[in-house]
C-alpha cells in the first residue's frame, strides 16, 4: 500500500491524516461550542472556559491515561463505540482521533470563541435590523469576520496535532501505518541511535511548522493593516 | 389619528422605563433627554433589541409587541441607525448598502437602490471598504442600508453625536431630506438641542425613564432653562446673488452683502436679530429686513424667542432684555429686522 522503499513516509502521511481529520472534526464541534461559550451569561462559564482549557496544562501522559482508560474496552467511550457496531478504540486509528480531539480542543475553541466575543453583539443587532434571520445572521456576517479566527484554530490545532507525542504513545501505541505517527517514529530512531534518521525528520518537521506558522502571522499582519 | 402607537413598561435593576406616546406618522419626530435618560433603552425596545416587561407597540396595522406578541427584529419592518455606525468589514460599501434589500420581500421593496445612491450622494463610494470612509460618508451609507430596506419607521440613536462638527454640519441637509423623499416616519434620538432643532419641529422630551413633555419644539423646549439659555442657532436662508454685492431673496427684498462670486447663503445667528414695529431712519447693523412673526415662545420674563416667517422660510430671534413684551410682537404681525452681523457660507 505504501512506498516502503521511503519508510519515513508512512509516519509522515500518518500524521497529516490525523492532524487533518481532527482539525476538521474540531473546527466543526468547536463552532457552535466557541459560540455558546461567547454568548452565554451561564454564572458557570468560567468552569466550562477551564474544563476547554484543561488540556493546556495537563500533561499529555494524564490526558493519554485517562483517555487510554475512557477509550478502552470496559471504558465509557470504548463500549459505547462497540455497542454501535464499531471496532476496539484502543491503538486503533478512530482512537487516535478522539484523543487527539480531546488534547487540541482548547487551540481550536479558544481563537474562535476571542473572534466571536470581539464582534460584539453590535454587529448582529445591526444585520437582526436589516431583516436577517439569526441562522443567517451568523453565516452571512459572523463567520466571515471571524475568518481570522478560524484561520488562526486551523494552523495552531493541525500543528498541535501533528506534534503531540504522549497521548499517541499511550491510547495509540506503535503500530506501524496505524498509529506510528512521526513524532514517534523519530522517538523510535533516537532510541535506535539512528540520528542521522531522526535528523532528516526532525529537519522536516521543523522547517514545515516554520513555514505555516510564518504563512499565518503574514495573513494575520496583512488583515491588521487592511483594517 | 396617529398609526404609532407606543406603551412601554420596563423594569431594569435601578431604573424604570415608563412611557406612553403616540408618534407623527410623517416628519421626523425628536426624542430628547440627557444622556441616562432612557432614550435609547426605548428605541432599543422598539426595535427588538430589547424586551421589556410590558408593552404595547403598533405600527400600522401590525403589533410589534403586546401581550401575546413579540416580533423577533428582523421581523419588524424597521430600519435602524446606530451612533457607531456598525458596518459590515467584509463587505463594501454596494454590499453593505444590498445587504438589507436582498433580506426584504421582493413586493416590499418600496425604495429604489438609485434614488438612495442619488439622495445620499453614494456613487463614488460604492466600491470602497468601509474602514476607507470617513465618519460622515460611512454614517451616510448606513443611513442608506437601513432605507433600502424599506421600513415603516426609522430609528436614529444619535446618529451625529460621534461625527466632529463639519462633518455634523455635512450630514444635516441629506437627514432633513429623508422623510419627504422617501416617506418614512423618523424617530431621532439626541441629547443636542441644536442638531434637534435644525431637524424637526416635533419633540418629545424625557427624563429618567418618563416623558415630561411632547408636542411642538419651541414649546417643549421652552420649559427647559438650561436648554434654551444656551440655545443660540445660526438661521440658514437661502436666495441669489444678482450682481456681486447684492443678495436677493426669494420675495424680492436685496441685501447689501460682501462681494461674493461663488453661490452663497446667509447666516444670521438668532441673537443677532431685533424686531421693531416701523422701518427706522437710521439703523446700526448689516442689513434691515422684513419678515411675519409666525410664533412666540416665552422663555422667562426676560427673554422671548420669536419665530419669523422670512420670504417663505422660517426663522428664529432670540430677544432678551425684556424684548419681545411689546404689544405689537404677536403671531401674524408683520416687522422689521435689523440683523447685527451677516456671514456668508458657500454651497
Amino acid at each position: 500500500m505504501h512506498d516502503f522503499s521511503i519508510p519515513g513516509l508512512t509516519p509522515l502521511i500518518l500524521s497529516f491524516k490525523l492532524a487533518g481529520v481532527t482539525t476538521l472534526l474540531l473546527i466543526i464541534l468547536a463552532t457552535p461550542l466557541a459560540w455558546w461559550l461567547s454568548q452565554t451569561k451561564n454564572s458557570f462559564k468560567p468552569v466550562f472556559e477551564a474544563v476547554v482549557a484543561l488540556p493546556l496544562v495537563l500533561p499529555p501522559t494524564v490526558i493519554g491515561f485517562y483517555m487510554l482508560i475512557l477509550l478502552g474496552p470496559e471504558g465509557f467511550i470504548g463500549r459505547s463505540w462497540i455497542g454501535m457496531g464499531g471496532d476496539t478504540l484502543t491503538f486503533s486509528f478512530t482512537g487516535l482521533v478522539i484523543a487527539s480531539m480531546v488534547y487540541s480542543l482548547p487551540f481550536v475553541v479558544q481563537p474562535i470563541q476571542n473572534s466571536f466575543e470581539g464582534l460584539g453583539r453590535h454587529t448582529l443587532e445591526s444585520a437582526w435590523t436589516l431583516g436577517s434571520r439569526p441562522l443567517d445572521a451568523f453565516f452571512s456576517v459572523v463567520l466571515p469576520l471571524s475568518a481570522k479566527g478560524y484561520l488562526t484554530a486551523l494552523v495552531l490545532g493541525f500543528a498541535h496535532t501533528l506534534g503531540e507525542f504522549g497521548i499517541v504513545l499511550m491510547v495509540g501505541g506503535n503500530i506501524p501505518g496505524k498509529t506510528r505517527v512521526i513524532s514517534i517514529a523519530i522517538y523510535d530512531h533516537v532510541e535506535m541511535l539512528d540520528y542521522s534518521y531522526a535528523h532528516k525528520l526532525s529537519a522536516g518537521l521543523l522547517i514545515f511548522s516554520l513555514v505555516l506558522l510564518i504563512g499565518v502571522y503574514l495573513i494575520n499582519h496583512r488583515w491588521r493593516i487592511r483594517t | 389619528m396617529s398609526t404609532l402607537d407606543v406603551t412601554i413598561k420596563f423594569n431594569y435593576p435601578g431604573f424604570d422605563l415608563d412611557v406612553c406616546f403616540p408618534l407623527p406618522t410623517r416628519g421626523i419626530s425628536g426624542l430628547f433627554g440627557p444622556s441616562g435618560s432612557g432614550k435609547t433603552t426605548l428605541i432599543r425596545c422598539l426595535a427588538g433589541l430589547e424586551r421589556p416587561t410590558h408593552a404595547h407597540i403598533r405600527v400600522g396595522n401590525s403589533v410589534w409587541q403586546s401581550e401575546e406578541v413579540f416580533l423577533p427584529p428582523h421581523k419588524r419592518r424597521l430600519g435602524m441607525v446606530f451612533q457607531d455606525v456598525r458596518l459590515f468589514n467584509h463587505l463594501n460599501v454596494e454590499g453593505n448598502l444590498l445587504f438589507g434589500y436582498k433580506r426584504t420581500a421582493p413586493e416590499d421593496r418600496k425604495i429604489k437602490i438609485d434614488d438612495v445612491i442619488a439622495v445620499l450622494e453614494l456613487k463614488t463610494l460604492l466600491n470602497k471598504r468601509p474602514e476607507k470612509l470617513s465618519g460622515g460618508e460611512a454614517q451616510r451609507v448606513a443611513i442608506g442600508r437601513a432605507l433600502l430596506t424599506s421600513p415603516s419607521l426609522l430609528l436614529m440613536d444619535e446618529p451625529l453625536a460621534a461625527l466632529g462638527e463639519q462633518h455634523k454640519k455635512d450630514i444635516l441637509p441629506y437627514l432633513k431630506k429623508l422623510p419627504q423623499k422617501f416617506g418614512i416616519p423618523v424617530l431621532y434620538v439626541s441629547h443636542d438641542f441644536e442638531e434637534m432643532a435644525s431637524l424637526t419641529q416635533y419633540m418629545i422630551c424625557m427624563d429618567q425613564g418618563k416623558i415630561r413633555a411632547k408636542g411642538n419644539l419651541l414649546d417643549v423646549a421652552s420649559e427647559l432653562p438650561h436648554v434654551m439659555n444656551r440655545w443660540a442657532p445660526d438661521n440658514y436662508i437661502d436666495g441669489e446673488i444678482i450682481s456681486s454685492d447684492q443678495f436677493k431673496l426669494p420675495d424680492g427684498q436685496i441685501i447689501q452683502i460682501p462681494p461674493s462670486s461663488s453661490p452663497v447663503r446667509l447666516v444670521i445667528n438668532a441673537r443677532d436679530i431685533s424686531l421693531l414695529h416701523s422701518p427706522p431712519e437710521h439703523y446700526a447693523g448689516d442689513a434691515l429686513l422684513k419678515g411675519r412673526i409666525t410664533e412666540i415662545v416665552k422663555i422667562s420674563d426676560r427673554k422671548n424667542i420669536v419665530s419669523l416667517s422670512l420670504a417663505e422660510q422660517e426663522i428664529h430671534a432670540i430677544l432678551g432684555d425684556r424684548g419681545g413684551n411689546e404689544p405689537w410682537i404677536s403671531p401674524g404681525n408683520d416687522v422689521f429686522m435689523v440683523v447685527n452681523r451677516i456671514k456668508l457660507e458657500t454651497g
